[in-house]
């Protein structure tokens, strides 16, 4: 077999550079300071490979490859921007919007909203499809208030919660465009489920999860029942 | 060019509820000459005949069979992929049907070419009915007969699943969502270990190849792709059926001469996800390199709507993806939209640049062959049929 | 070829554990679908049951009960019929089958008869195409059925009631 090194040659952009081997090709385009845009996609996650945004154009490749879970290899020719694949990241930014809610105004996160961004990166104002959306009642729970009908099925709260956590709390269920992320047999997020240690709010990209803003309130005697002081357990 | 019997030699000729009438036409004799070679001796052989994967993606089987041998793995795994979901595809079915020997018997060489103790033979939930003549057939048997063990898997009804990764997945217990390749399935399979995963079909293939030997083998076919295929035909034909023809056998042989199409308007051959072609090429020759896929052929005559017939592929997509990435699980759903309104005549002339687009880019960004495939017929019957999504625009 | 396997040598981790080695997990499937037979159906019950007996959520088992088509949660009818919708079988006449069932029934695609004791649904190929257009009650398969067929076939399974002729 080949020589065994730790460093790889690859053409990025049409320019030789090195890249660790054994990283993606997402994390050796960022060491040599060229940026791929993400959504399922997080750092603190294994990769997912759901969105597609992250697709680049690998020569020999008969498709797109995904940046995120596809690891760098010798000689490896990469292009990050080309028309081609700028072309299919907006194309999928407009599916993506075209079942989103447009209340972009009212959202919680729309500030810090990574689909709002990166749709105003790749230039997608009012997008072209049109088609049904996904509509679902808002669940609260003391702590968190989720909105389905904003969620892209991105599986960051399920991956956050089971490999961050290490709770498991939620799963993807049906298929296709009914693909809906569960709790229990589909139960309601309205009681306390878990410990409320909000690291599927935090890795939300969209506004589907967000902090309930009165959870640090005291409680009155007759709401003590559903919503105890946060207690930090071991 | 008349039928060319390989794959089903044994159809209609062994009972296939009997191993002795099995034996009686040379049942396990191709497996008694594979065990006396080295496992790497068979792989080469099979990888001599040129054998390509029946599935669809043509990939070589010798070449698949070598990586696995040769990849570490703490056990090796053989699957045979036996959840047949194509639209118009019965082909394995009839296989399964009436030579369950010579699929084990294929089976099981591959596992002693790769070195696996194990094969599964994923069965689609659609074909429970096969199940009992199955078990029957596999505990008449033996597993010291075939020197492996075979456990039939069932499906529970998912299109995807025939997709590798989607088995493997299912196989392990869990919901049927496409892995992303690399690893593939060589290297890191089923429970991550080697797994070599063949179509019904071609495993069926095997035994001739061991029997007879690659030179045969490859004196039959065309070039790059030797063997034979077998095909469903099905639509407007006069004798809908399993024909099995030589690759490179021209289309219209096939669906004209065999099974008997009158007033051809296309063909889609490879089911749902499969190619149209229009009448005016029926002397298309069957290759992996033309059209092909699973070997799904169905015919339409003149009366039929090509807009209806893309509809309906793409209502197939839209419930059998698996709704991990977007392009394929908001896509289709879009491409049904677009599809929909022409249909009801309040589509506009850019609702069909849309579709042109967006197909386009699902081709080149899904993450499994489903999503990849799933526009191929809006493509190609908007490329050789287009006036008929022009007339259905709102002037 | 050889520079590639030097490059895949060092792999993440994540690399390999895109699934589990979750070996005691493989007959899960088979599992659910054992629970869903015996029980006619699979209630919340089932499927907490499920997810105690298997060691994994329940949000898992719900996850992969309504993945498959074949399984799927709440009561099943104790008869169920599927007639294949796909394209060729849509060349033969599948609609006016389909319809026919529907009339005798008296329920909608998706549906299922108040006393449970039919249900229907249409349902993509299920490799019957040599003669089509076929139908499947419970595990029995039928091909070439024609629309005059489908009370006898259905009424070898139990007395219809609710269908158009009982309220005529």
């Amino acid at each position: 077999m080949g020589v065994e090194t730790d460093v790889v040659d690859i053409i990025l952009n049409g320019k030789a550079v090195q890249a660790q081997s054994g990283t993606t090709i997402l994390q050796a385009a960022a060491a040599n300071g060229v940026a791929i845009p993400t959504l399922c996609f997080h750092r603190d996650l294994s990769p997912t490979g759901a969105c597609r945004m992250c697709v680049v154009e690998v020569a020999r490749s008969r498709t797109l490859v995904a940046s995120c879970h596809t690891l760098v290899t010798h000689g490896m020719v990469i292009e990050t921007h080309s028309a081609k694949v700028l072309r299919a990241r907006k194309v999928i930014m407009e599916l993506m919007m075209a079942s989103h809610p447009d209340f972009c105004l009212v959202c919680d996160k729309a500030n810090i909203c990574e689909m709002r961004a990166l749709s105003a990166e790749l230039g997608v104002g009012v997008p072209r499809f049109r088609a049904k959306k996904r509509f679902y009642q808002i669940e609260e729970n003391p702590y968190v208030i989720r909105d389905l009908s904003k969620c892209v099925l991105c599986y960051r709260c399920v991956k956050a919660c089971k490999e961050v956590k290490g709770a498991n709390l939620f799963s993807m269920a049906r298929r296709g465009f009914e693909m809906k992320v569960v709790v229990d047999d589909d139960a309601a997020l309205d009681k306390e489920v878990c410990r409320d240690c909000g690291i599927c709010i935090s890795h939300c990209p969209v506004g589907a999860l967000v902090w309930r803003p009165d959870r640090f309130r005291k409680p009155t005697d007759s709401a003590r029942t559903s919503c105890r002081p946060l207690v930090i357990k071991g | 060019m008349p039928e060319c019997r390989i794959v089903l030699r044994n159809c209609g000729i062994v009972d296939p509820a009997s191993i002795e009438s099995y034996r009686a036409h040379g049942g396990f004799q191709a497996l008694r000459k594979a065990k006396q070679l080295t496992p790497d001796q068979v792989v080469q052989e099979v990888k001599r005949s040129g054998l390509r994967g029946r599935g669809g993606a043509g990939f070589p089987t010798g070449m698949k069979w070598e990586l696995a041998a040769r990849s570490p793995g703490e056990a090796h795994y053989v699957i045979c992929n036996a959840d047949e979901g194509e639209v118009g595809t019965f082909k394995d079915r009839y296989i399964l049907q009436n030579d369950p020997y010579g699929l084990f018997e294929g089976i099981a060489i591959a596992c002693h070419a790769i070195g696996a103790r194990t094969a599964y033979l994923y069965l689609r939930a659609e074909y429970h009915h096969l199940l009992g003549q199955l078990l029957r057939a596999l505990k008449e048997t033996g597993d010291a007969e075939l020197g492996c063990h075979i456990e039939v898997r069932e499906g529970a009804g998912a299109y995807v699943c025939g997709e590798e990764s989607a088995l493997m997945e299912s196989i392990e217990g869990k919901r049927g969502e496409a892995r992303y390749r690399p690893p593939f399935p060589p290297n890191h399979g089923l429970w991550q270990e080697p797994t070599v995963i063949n179509n019904v079909e071609t495993l069926m293939n095997i035994v001739p190849i061991i029997q007879n030997g690659a030179d045969w083998y490859k004196t039959i076919g065309s070039g790059p792709c030797p063997g034979t295929k077998a095909f469903s035909v099905t639509g407007d034909v006069e004798r809908p059926g399993v024909y099995e023809v030589p690759f490179g056998t021209a289309l219209a042989e096939l669906v004209v001469d065999l099974a008997g199409a009158v007033n051809v308007k296309a063909v889609q051959v490879g089911g749902a996800s499969g190619r149209v072609v229009p009448a005016a090429k029926l002397d298309t020759p069957l290759t992996f390199e033309t059209v092909l896929g699973a070997g799904a052929v169905v015919v339409l005559d003149a009366s039929r709507s090509m807009v209806e017939l893309a509809t309906q592929n793409v209502t197939f997509f839209a419930e059998e993806s698996c709704g991990k990435c977007v392009p394929c699980r908001e896509g289709n759903q879009i491409l049904l939209h677009l599809l929909t309104t022409l249909q009801q005549r309040s589509g506009k002339e850019q609702d069909i640049d849309a579709l042109r687009e967006l197909s386009e880019v699902m081709m080149i960004s899904c993450l499994c062959g489903l999503g990849q495939a799933a526009p191929n017929s809006v493509v190609d019957t908007l490329e050789h049929f287009g006036d008929e999504y022009y007339s259905m625009v709102r002037r | 070829m050889a520079n590639e396997d030097a490059g895949l040598r060092k792999q993440p981790s994540w690399y390999f554990t895109t699934a589990e080695p979750h070996k005691s997990r493989n007959d899960l499937l088979s599992f659910i679908k054992d629970v869903q037979r015996q029980r006619n159906g699979l209630s919340s019950e089932d499927i907490h049951g499920i997810a105690v007996a298997w060691g994994v959520t329940a949000s898992e088992v719900y996850g992969i009960a309504t993945f498959y088509s074949y399984l799927g949660t709440g009561p099943r009818a104790r008869n169920v019929v599927r007639v294949c919708k796909s394209t060729p079988c849509c060349l033969k006449g599948c609609d006016r089958v389909a319809a026919e069932v529907e009339r005798v029934l008296g329920i909608a695609d998706g549906g299922v008869q108040a006393d449970g004791s039919f249900s229907l649904s249409t349902v993509n190929c299920i490799g019957e195409c040599d003669r089509a257009p076929a139908i499947t009650v419970n595990e029995d398969v039928y091909q070439g059925v024609a629309a005059a067929d489908v009370r006898n076939i259905l009424s070898k399974y139990g007395a219809i009631q609710g269908g158009e002729d009982a309220r005529a």
